[in-house]
C-alpha cells in the first residue's frame, strides 16, 4: 500500500470508525498517574513502570488496531514504520508523527512528534533530576513494544529527547532486534 | 498607575505575586511603587481577605469590583473568587479612567483561566506555590493585553 | 532559554487545548491498566519496606517473593495473587488516583461550561447532578442511571453497568471489581472535596451488575 493511500485509510478510520472524547480527561489520569508514581519511586523506576503499564496496553491494543484497520502483513519493517505512523498513531490519538533518521541497515527510525495528546498542561518540576532522567511519555514505547511483539517483532523503543525536558523535538527510536519465531512447546510436533 | 496581583490559597497562603506597572500609554509596565508602599501591601491585601470571606457567604457571586479600599481608596482592591476558594486579588490605585474597571474584569478571568490551566498540570498540588516561568510570562502577557 | 519559552507561550493558542480529541479506547485501556499499576506499585513498595526490615530482622518473608516481576502476556496473573489485591493500599491507591482526577476535573467543568462567569454553586444536589452528568461522562461516556436523594445529605448514585466492570467475567470478578470501583469512589470524593463538601462514598456492586454509590454528606 502506498503512503498516500495510508493516510486516507486513515482519515477514513478517524472520520468513521472511532469514537471520540476530549483528550483532557486522558491526559488528566495519564498525569495523575506520572505524579503518584514520582511520588513513590526514583525517576528510573518510574520509566520502567511506565514503559510496562504500556506494553500491557499495547498487546490489547493492537487487536483493536487489526480489527479496525483489516490490514495485513507489513512487507517490510518500512512498511512497518508507515503503518504505526500514519495509521496507528492516527487512529488513538489524532496525531501522525513523522517517520526519520533511518539507520544504514533499515533496522532503525526515529518518530518525531510534533504534538502529544498526553503533555498538554504539563511542565515538569524544576527541582530534582525530572529534566534529566524522567521520560514522561514513555508508556508510549511500552505500548509500540507490546504492538510490535504481537506481529512478532521483537524491538526495542525508547525516547531519544522530549520536549518536556527542554530538548527542541520529541524523537523515540525504534530498533528492531529480530523476528519471533513461533515457539512449538516441547512434547508437540 | 501600578498594579499588585496576588494569589491566594485556601489558608490564606500566598501562592503567587507580582506587581507591575500599566503598559498603556507606552508605559513599559514598570510598577510605580516605592519601597514603602511595597512593604504594606502584603498586609493590606491579607487585611481584605476577612472581607471577602464574609462578602462570598452574603452574595452568590464570585467576582468582586473594589471591594475594599485603604488610604480613603488610594488602593483599591478588587477580587475573583475561584470554585475551589482560590482569590485572585488584584491592588490597582486610583484611576478616574472609569473604564479600567471592565480591563480589570477581563484580566482577573483570564488569570483565572490560567490559573485552571496550572491545575492540569499533575505536578502541581494545590495550594503550592507557583514557580512556574511558564506562568509568569503568561500572567506577564496577560497584563500587556489588559492593562 | 527565556527567549524560547516567551516563544512556545505566544504561540500555543489557548481555545484549542481543550477541543483536542482522542480515541476513547485510550481512555479506556489507561483505566483499565490503573488496576495492575496498583498491585504492581504495591508489591515493588512492599519489597522495599520487607527488604529494609529484613536487613534488621534477619528474618526472610518467603511467601511474598513471588516474582511480580516475571512478565507474562497482559498481566493477568498479577489477580491471581490473593493477598495483594485484598491489600488496602491498593484500593487507598485506587481512591487516590480517582481523587485527584475528580479535583480537577470538577474545576476545569466549571470554567468551561460557565467561560469564566461562574455562578457560585453552594447546593449539593447542584454537584451531585454535574457528578452525574458531566463527570461520569467524561470519565465513562455514559451518565448515572439513576440519582436519588432523601434531601437531607444522603444521596444514592445507580450505574446500571459500570465500563469497566461490565465486561469482566469470572470468578475473582467480584474481587478484582472492587478495586476499580475504589477509583470511582475516589472521583466523586475529589469533586466533593473542591467544592468544599465532606462526605462518605461507598459503593456496592450489585448481582444485576450495576452499582449503587452511596454518599452521606457530614
Amino acid at each position: 500500500m502506498s503512503s498516500k493511500s495510508y493516510k486516507s485509510l486513515s482519515d477514513d478510520i478517524w472520520k468513521n470508525r472511532v469514537d471520540k472524547i476530549n483528550s483532557e480527561v486522558f491526559t488528566l489520569t495519564y498525569g495523575s498517574i506520572v505524579a503518584q508514581l514520582c511520588r513513590d519511586f526514583t525517576y528510573a523506576e518510574v520509566n520502567t513502570q511506565l514503559e510496562k503499564m504500556g506494553y500491557n496496553i499495547g498487546l490489547r491494543l493492537v487487536e483493536e488496531f487489526f480489527a479496525k484497520t483489516g490490514l495485513g502483513r507489513c512487507t517490510s519493517f518500512k512498511d512497518t514504520s508507515e503503518v504505526i505512523s500514519k495509521i496507528g498513531f492516527k487512529m488513538f490519538l489524532n496525531i501522525t508523527p513523522t517517520v526519520t533518521n533511518w539507520s544504514g541497515d533499515g533496522k532503525q527510525f526515529s518518530l518525531i512528534l510534533d504534538d502529544n495528546p498526553l503533555t498538554d498542561f504539563v511542565e515538569l518540576p524544576e527541582d530534582n533530576n525530572a529534566a534529566n532522567e524522567l521520560w514522561y511519555s514513555n508508556v508510549l514505547c511500552g505500548v509500540l513494544r507490546g504492538c510490535l511483539e504481537m506481529v512478532q517483532l521483537d524491538c526495542d523503543v525508547y525516547f531519544v529527547s522530549d520536549v518536556l525536558r527542554g530538548d527542541p523535538i520529541t524523537e523515540m527510536r525504534l530498533k528492531l532486534n529480530k523476528f519471533l519465531k513461533d515457539e512449538v512447546p516441547a512434547g508437540e510436533e | 498607575m501600578s498594579y499588585y496581583l496576588a494569589v491566594i490559597g485556601t489558608m490564606d497562603n500566598p501562592i503567587y505575586e507580582l506587581e507591575f506597572g500599566t503598559f498603556k500609554q507606552q508605559n513599559n509596565g514598570k510598577s510605580l511603587l516605592n519601597q514603602k508602599q511595597l512593604e504594606l501591601i502584603p498586609f493590606i491585601i491579607n487585611s481584605s481577605l476577612d472581607l471577602i470571606e464574609d462578602l462570598q457567604w452574603k452574595f452568590n457571586k464570585n467576582y468582586f469590583k473594589n471591594y475594599d479600599n485603604f488610604n480613603n481608596n488610594f488602593y483599591k482592591l478588587s477580587c475573583y473568587l475561584t470554585f475551589g476558594n482560590m482569590k485572585l486579588i488584584l491592588l490597582h490605585q486610583l484611576d478616574d479612567n472609569l473604564k479600567n474597571d471592565d480591563n480589570i474584569k477581563q484580566f482577573l478571568f483570564e488569570i483565572n483561566e490560567l490559573y485552571v490551566k496550572t491545575m492540569l498540570n499533575p505536578f502541581y498540588n494545590v495550594n503550592e506555590k507557583i514557580k512556574s516561568e511558564a506562568f509568569d510570562l503568561k500572567v506577564k502577557a496577560v497584563a500587556r493585553k489588559y492593562l | 532559554m527565556s527567549n524560547q519559552l516567551h516563544q512556545t507561550v505566544v504561540e500555543t493558542d489557548v481555545d484549542n487545548d481543550f477541543e483536542k480529541q482522542i480515541n476513547v479506547s485510550c481512555l479506556e485501556y489507561l483505566l483499565m491498566e490503573l488496576g495492575p499499576l496498583a498491585l504492581r506499585i504495591t508489591d515493588k513498595l512492599e519489597k522495599y519496606s520487607s527488604s529494609s526490615t529484613r536487613e534488621s530482622n534477619g528474618s526472610g518473608n518467603g511467601n511474598d517473593n513471588k516474582q511480580v516481576d516475571d512478565f507474562h502476556y497482559g498481566g493477568v496473573e498479577l489477580f491471581q495473587n490473593e493477598s495483594l489485591v485484598s491489600n488496602e493500599i491498593n484500593n487507598q491507591m485506587l481512591d487516590n488516583f480517582g481523587f485527584q482526577i475528580g479535583k480537577i476535573l470538577i474545576e476545569q467543568l466549571i470554567f468551561l461550561k460557565n467561560d469564566g462567569i461562574s455562578t457560585k454553586m453552594d447546593e449539593i444536589l447542584d454537584i451531585m447532578k454535574i457528578i452525574a452528568r458531566d463527570v461520569w461522562k467524561m470519565i465513562y461516556q455514559k451518565q448515572i442511571d439513576n440519582l436519588r436523594t432523601n434531601h437531607r445529605g444522603t444521596f444514592v448514585l445507580i450505574d446500571n453497568s459500570h465500563r469497566l466492570i461490565s465486561s469482566m467475567y469470572g470468578p475473582d470478578k467480584h474481587r478484582i471489581s472492587g478495586l476499580y470501583l475504589n477509583f470511582s469512589c475516589g472521583v466523586i470524593k475529589g469533586v466533593l472535596n473542591q467544592s468544599a463538601f465532606k462526605a462518605n462514598v461507598e459503593a456496592d456492586l450489585k448481582s444485576d451488575g450495576s452499582v449503587h454509590y452511596t454518599i452521606v454528606v457530614i
